[in-house]
C-alpha cells in the first residue's frame, strides 16, 4: 500500500518535472527575429568590408610615405668616397670647422645643426679640397718621375753619381748666385 | 524525423558552400533561416532574458559569420552553431554577473501566462509559483550538471548533440541529466510538490 503510495507521488513528482523544465524551456523569439538576425549580418559586413577598405587605403597611404622616405635617405646619403677619408689638423676644413667649434657663442650644436641645414654646400667644400695626411701630397707619379724611380732601382750606383754631380752644379750656380748679390751690393 | 532532414539539409548547405555550389552568404542565410530558432532557445535556456537571447542570438551569427571560411569543414552545423551560441550565452550570463546588471521583469514573460490561460486562476498561479521555484532550483545546481539539464529541456537537442556541444561524452550527459533530476524531484518533494 505504502509501495503503491510512494511509486504513485514518485510518478507525480516526475510529470510534475517533466512539465515544469518544458515550460522552462519554452521560448518563443518574437516574430521577424531571422529578418533582423539577416539585416544585422548584412550591416555587419558591409562594416566590415568598408574597414577593409580603409586598411587598404592606409596602408597604401604608408607604403607610399615609406617609398618616398627611402628615396630622400638613399638620395641625401651619398656621399663622395673622398669624404669617407679621417679628417687631420693640416686640413683648412677640419681647421674651420674646430674654428666653429671653439669660437665663443656657437655651441657644438649649432655646428651641428648648421651642418644638418646645408649638406649640399658641405659636401661640395669637402669635395674641393680633399684632406691630406701627409705634407707634401702623396699625389700620384708622374710619368718622368716613374722613368726615373724605374732607373734609380735599376742602376743606384749610377743614380748616385749623377745625383751628386747634379747636386754639385745646384751648389755652384748658388754660389755664383750668391756672388753676383754680393757684388751688386758692393758696388751701391 | 523533421530535425534530421534539417541538420542533412544543413550540411548539404555547408557542403555546397565548401565546393562553391551556394555562395557565403546564401548558406549563412540558410543557416539562420533553420537554426536560429534553436540557437535563440539555447541563449534563453541560460539567459532567461528575451532581449538577452535576442542579442546572444545576433551575436552567435556574427560570429558564424566572422568564422565563415571554416565552414565546408563543419561536420555538422547544428552542434556547431548550438556550441557557439552556447559559448556566447555562458560569456554574456558571466559578464551581466560580472557588470552586476539586475534586469527589469520581463514583460514577454507574463503575456503569454495570461493570453492562453485555459486554467483556472489558482492552476495558473500554482504553474508560476512551480515555475519560479524550478528556475531557482535550477540555478542553485551546480554548473557541472545545470548545463547538461538545461540543454536536455530543449526538445531539438539529442544527448548525443549535447555531449557534442558541451565537449563530453553521451554516458556523462545521460548520467548527470539523472543527477541534476533526481536533486530537483528531492527538492521538489521537500517543498510539497508532486
Amino acid at each position: 500500500m505504502k509501495d503503491d503510495e510512494s511509486w504513485r507521488s514518485q510518478d507525480e513528482l516526475e510529470s510534475t518535472l517533466d512539465a515544469a523544465l518544458t515550460k522552462y524551456a519554452a521560448a518563443e523569439p518574437r516574430v521577424g527575429l531571422e529578418e533582423r538576425i539577416l539585416a544585422n549580418l548584412r550591416t555587419v559586413e558591409t562594416r566590415a568590408g568598408d574597414r577593409v577598405w580603409w586598411n587598404w587605403r592606409i596602408a597604401t597611404a604608408l607604403a607610399f610615405v615609406l617609398i618616398v622616405a627611402a628615396a630622400l635617405a638613399w638620395r641625401w646619403g651619398i656621399r663622395p668616397p673622398i669624404v669617407k677619408q679621417p679628417p687631420t689638423s693640416t686640413s683648412p676644413v677640419s681647421t674651420e670647422a674646430t674654428h666653429h667649434e671653439k669660437s665663443p657663442g656657437t655651441s657644438p650644436e649649432k655646428a651641428m645643426r648648421r651642418k644638418v641645414r646645408h649638406p649640399i654646400e658641405h659636401e661640395v667644400v669637402v669635395a674641393a679640397k680633399p684632406k691630406l695626411d701627409v705634407f707634401p701630397s702623396p699625389l700620384p707619379l708622374s710619368e718622368q718621375e716613374k722613368i726615373l724611380a724605374i732607373y734609380v732601382a735599376q742602376y743606384p750606383e749610377h743614380a748616385a753619381l749623377v745625383a751628386e754631380a747634379r747636386m754639385d752644379a745646384l751648389r755652384q750656380e748658388d754660389e755664383e748666385r750668391r756672388r753676383i748679390i754680393s757684388g751688386q751690393d758692393s758696388g751701391q | 524525423m523533421i530535425e534530421d532532414r534539417r541538420v542533412l539539409a544543413g550540411e548539404a548547405i555547408l557542403s555546397g558552400a565548401a565546393t562553391g555550389e551556394c555562395s557565403r552568404d546564401q548558406a549563412i542565410e540558410r543557416l539562420v533561416r533553420e537554426h536560429s530558432r534553436l540557437v535563440y532557445r539555447i541563449a534563453y535556456a541560460v539567459l532567461r532574458q528575451h532581449q538577452d537571447a535576442e542579442d546572444a542570438t545576433q551575436e552567435t551569427f556574427v560570429r558564424v559569420l566572422r568564422y565563415s571560411l571554416r565552414l565546408g569543414h563543419v561536420e555538422n552545423p547544428k552542434t556547431w552553431l548550438a556550441r557557439i551560441a552556447w559559448r556566447v550565452a555562458v560569456e554574456r550570463s558571466k559578464r551581466r554577473v560580472h557588470e552586476q546588471v539586475f534586469p527589469l521583469d520581463d514583460p514577454e514573460m507574463a503575456m503569454p501566462e495570461i493570453a492562453s490561460s485555459e486554467l483556472g486562476a489558482d492552476a495558473t498561479l500554482q504553474g508560476t509559483q512551480l515555475a519560479t521555484e524550478i528556475e531557482k532550483l535550477i540555478t542553485a545546481l551546480p554548473q557541472k550538471l545545470r548545463a547538461p539539464l538545461v540543454l536536455s529541456t530543449l526538445q531539438e537537442m539529442t544527448p548525443r548533440e549535447i555531449a557534442a556541444t558541451l565537449h563530453i561524452n553521451e554516458a556523462a550527459v545521460r548520467s548527470r541529466v539523472f543527477r541534476a533530476r533526481q536533486i530537483l524531484k528531492e527538492k521538489l518533494a521537500q517543498r510539497g510538490h508532486g
